[in-house]
């Protein structure tokens, strides 16, 4: 067992007064669900620092040494959400009167060259979508700016948005749509049964220490300060998914909102991104014109920034990070700005088009998996120049 | 020093966007629409081709 660390107590607070605050303001000037996306947030922010739930480092983990742990959990997450959002999407929510959509995208070129580029980036920048939110909210510098440059990307990708959309595409194919819930369930968890046996092969093959239980270990018995096994962290992930589908009304998503924060910025200094034709579409064009607070994945991604600050000063590991040299702040930078520019091509990041994508039965979210990871393979072996 | 560096950064963010909250305010409401409104067809996933008006969900 791992001793813990001392609470890092003022931080521990500051955490505390801005939950308060936002969660304050969310529910009086825009709403409940706005609040409950805010406290979904939290939740997934502290789920994902205690059980270090990370596509990046898992990924690279089987690249580099075969190490299945990681995927393994994020198989059983993707398993258990197939089957949970094949049974919520299309029904009625029990937070408002209304019908749960799913995320579900194009299959393009885009979707390919998109995945591509974010797969090969997140391996320099260190995180993908969610883990830069929560290393970043766990005091890590060097993820600050890796999301500095993920919403400088996005915001390119937003400009670029009219060539990317002119590219060749399938159009957007949903399962649920074309086949019956049982065909799409015994599809999709075949599938993903034949991926985790593939990398569990792998992995005994390659190392004699493999264990199939290894990601169900307790590192603390304390289940609020202590480091989660990663199973719990894939059950936690799509607990609050499922909260999210009847708070927001549709998937988790983290991305979308850099683009807007990028977007803000620049309207700030004086740019009128009003004009390009991504800012025209419907729901960013509503996005821009309101506040950011009353963006759902604004608040989401806020709380996720919060709950990963909790977690970490629960857990006494608080900007516990290594020291940053200039290699890895190129790392950071070239990383986070293909992300955030792959992210928007692809229509999501590893949550928005990979996990909520594949969850909803979105053929997308399948090729957005395939050419990530053939990203990241190359991305590992640029990653060798920075780290 | 490095945490009260970084809790200040924070602090500036979370203001700016607050005083941002505050200039723009709330002309529409994504996930409401309007206030009693029961539709769902007006919901939206967030990605990049924006609503469920350009995606055909």
């Amino acid at each position: 067992m791992v001793t813990l660390k001392k609470v890092e107590t003022p931080v521990l607070f500051f955490g505390i007064i801005f939950i308060l605050l936002f969660a304050y303001i969310t529910h009086s000037s825009i709403g409940l669900r706005h609040l409950l996306v805010f406290l979904i947030g939290i939740g997934l922010g502290f789920s994902l620092y205690k059980s270090s739930f990370g596509f990046t480092g898992g990924w690279r983990n089987f690249i580099e040494t075969k190490d299945s742990s990681s995927l393994r959990a994020q198989f059983a997450m993707l398993g258990l959400a197939v089957i949970v959002f094949s049974f919520v999407i299309g029904s009625k929510s029990f937070v408002y009167d209304g019908i749960i959509i799913g995320a579900i995208a194009p299959v393009s070129i885009s979707v390919v060259v998109g995945s591509f580029i974010f797969g090969w980036a997140m391996q320099l920048g260190g995180g993908c979508g969610s883990g830069t939110l929560f290393t970043a909210g766990s005091g890590n510098t060097k993820m600050v700016v890796t999301l500095i440059f993920f919403i400088i990307g996005s915001l390119v990708g937003t400009y670029h948005f009219s060539f990317w959309s002119s590219v060749p595409s399938l159009g957007a194919i949903s399962l649920l749509d074309n086949y019956t819930k049982t065909e799409v369930l015994i599809f999709q968890l075949g599938l993903i049964i034949f991926f985790y046996w593939l990398v569990s092969y792998f992995d005994k093959k390659n190392n004699k220490k493999f264990s199939q239980f290894n990601i169900f270990n307790f590192k603390n018995t304390n289940i609020i300060r202590g480091a989660w096994p990663l199973i719990l962290g894939s059950v936690c992930l799509v607990f609050f998914s499922f909260l999210m589908l009847h708070a927001a009304g549709h998937p988790w998503s983290v991305t979308f909102s850099f683009g807007l924060w990028g977007a803000k910025i620049i309207t700030l200094l004086g740019v009128d991104v009003s004009n390009w034709t991504y800012w025209q579409l419907s729901y960013p064009a509503i996005a821009l014109e309101n506040s950011l607070l009353a963006d759902p994945t604004t608040v989401s991604n806020l709380g996720i920034i919060l709950g990963a600050l909790i977690a970490s000063a629960l857990s006494g590991n608080f900007s516990n990070q290594l020291p940053i040299n200039k290699k890895l702040l190129v790392a950071a930078i070239i990383g986070g700005f293909f992300m955030g520019y792959g992210a928007r091509l692809a229509f999501g990041c590893n949550i928005g088009a990979l996990f909520s994508g594949i969850a909803s039965g979105s053929v997308h979210g399948w090729v957005w998996f395939l050419f990530a990871f053939i990203g990241s393979y190359f991305g590992v072996k640029t990653r060798k120049y920075f780290y | 020093m490095k945490n009260i560096i970084f809790l200040s950064l924070l602090t500036l963010i979370f203001a700016i966007i607050l005083y941002e909250h505050n200039y723009s305010g709330v002309a529409y409401n994504p996930l409401f629409h309007k206030e009693g409104e029961t539709s769902g067809s007006i919901n939206a996933m967030p990605c990049g081709l924006g609503g469920s008006h350009n995606h055909k969900h």
